[in-house]
């Protein structure tokens, strides 16, 4: 590969620099607004409304730092629990729970992997089938005996040019820039999850879908 | 060209906001309540932010920049045709030069997504033809 000049480093870096202070920017302003509420609230709107969205902010802060830390190889934000048997179809139920994403099936066994690294590489494969697809995506299961694989089939209306960019640092679809937020970080940090443990995401698109596998070691 | 702030101010400032983070909503929600605004209608994108405003004809919307399915950079042409007495402050966390370019020429002012209401509630007030220090902002 041909090494970057300075003047594409500087248009990477301000690239870098501002996608990272627009996406952090919606979790701490929220953390802030909030924060500044809370003397005023009452009991009620603090236990159901004021905290769990501190919380759930405070998270997503969090996950975006996991993400640039892990994308960027520094290894500070690997999993340090150990390899474990994990219930995908559990994370899966997690990951889908009240959005339009249809879960058909159940994986015919676990998978052996950590399973922080698992929920992670999971959450950015449901969150891209949310926010790219044409209509609701479905996620199903695969078993070669060897290793289980989490199929995710979103539609699209469209051809997608050169689908493989996805898996480069801060790449963005051309509607993602001025229409949803995100990083373009997901799958490269999915895919260095899985790779973490001898897996593997892929892309593809076929069918009037995008699809996305995630593939795993079977647990047994 | 700037917008002209409402004439005969409203005893009570009616406002739509329109953001695809549903937290933010709830913050912007929580904040304009505290100042004494009403918030009578939400959107999460640039179609749902026509169509609140056109129904509810707030004072004024909180226009996200970055929404799927219609943008508020789509959106600001369709509410001037279609509520054109709807005022619009955007509210982005964006303010790139493209962004301060584009509202520039629509006249339309931006302000940062942050804690701080303040600014946003102050430019909500001057909108909807309120003097600017009429409600203090705790």
């Amino acid at each position: 590969m041909t090494p970057l000049g300075p003047e594409a480093l500087e248009f990477v870096r301000d690239r870098v620099i501002h996608v990272v202070g627009h996406e952090l920017r919606t979790p701490l302003t929220t953390v802030r607004g909030l924060a500044e509420l809370l003397v005023d609230a009452s009991e009620d709107e603090l236990r159901e409304t004021l905290i769990p969205a501190l919380v759930r902010n405070a998270r997503r802060a969090e996950r975006l730092l996991d993400d640039l830390l892990i994308a960027a190889e520094i290894h500070t934000a690997r999993p340090t629990d150990g390899v474990a048997a994990v219930d995908l179809a559990g994370v899966v139920g997690v990951a889908t729970a009240g959005t339009p994403v249809v879960v058909e099936g159940t994986p015919s066994a676990p998978v052996l992997a950590h399973r922080d690294a698992v929920v992670h590489a999971v959450d950015h494969l449901i969150d891209n089938a949310e926010q790219y697809g044409d209509g609701p995506s479905t996620v199903r299961f695969e078993d070669d005996g060897d290793s289980v694989t989490l199929v995710v089939a979103t539609p699209v209306d469209h051809e997608i040019a050169q689908l493989e960019l996805s898996f480069e640092l801060f790449f963005r679809g051309e509607q993602a820039v001025t229409r949803a937020a995100g990083l373009g970080i997901g799958l490269p940090v999915a895919r260095a999850l899985a790779q973490m443990d001898g897996g593997d995401v892929t892309i593809n698109q076929h069918g009037g879908n995008v699809v996305t596998r995630l593939t795993l070691p079977r647990a047994s | 060209m700037s917008q002209v702030p409402h004439l005969d101010p409203p005893e009570q400032i009616d406002v739509v906001v329109a953001d695809d983070e549903v937290d933010i909503r709830l913050l912007l929600k929580l904040q304009l309540r505290q100042a004494g605004i009403n918030v009578v209608g939400e959107a999460a994108d640039g179609i749902e932010a026509i169509e609140q405003c056109v129904a509810l004809r707030p004072h004024v919307v909180v226009l996200d920049l970055l929404m799927p399915r219609m943008s508020g950079f789509e959106a600001i042409a369709e509410l001037q045709a279609h509520a054109p007495d709807v005022r619009i402050v955007a509210y982005s966390a964006v303010a790139g030069e493209f962004a301060r370019t584009e509202m520039a020429r629509h006249g339309i002012p931006l302000r940062l997504k942050n804690g701080d209401a303040d600014p946003l509630v102050r430019t909500i007030r001057e909108l909807a033809g309120h003097p600017a220090d009429e409600h203090e902002v705790r």
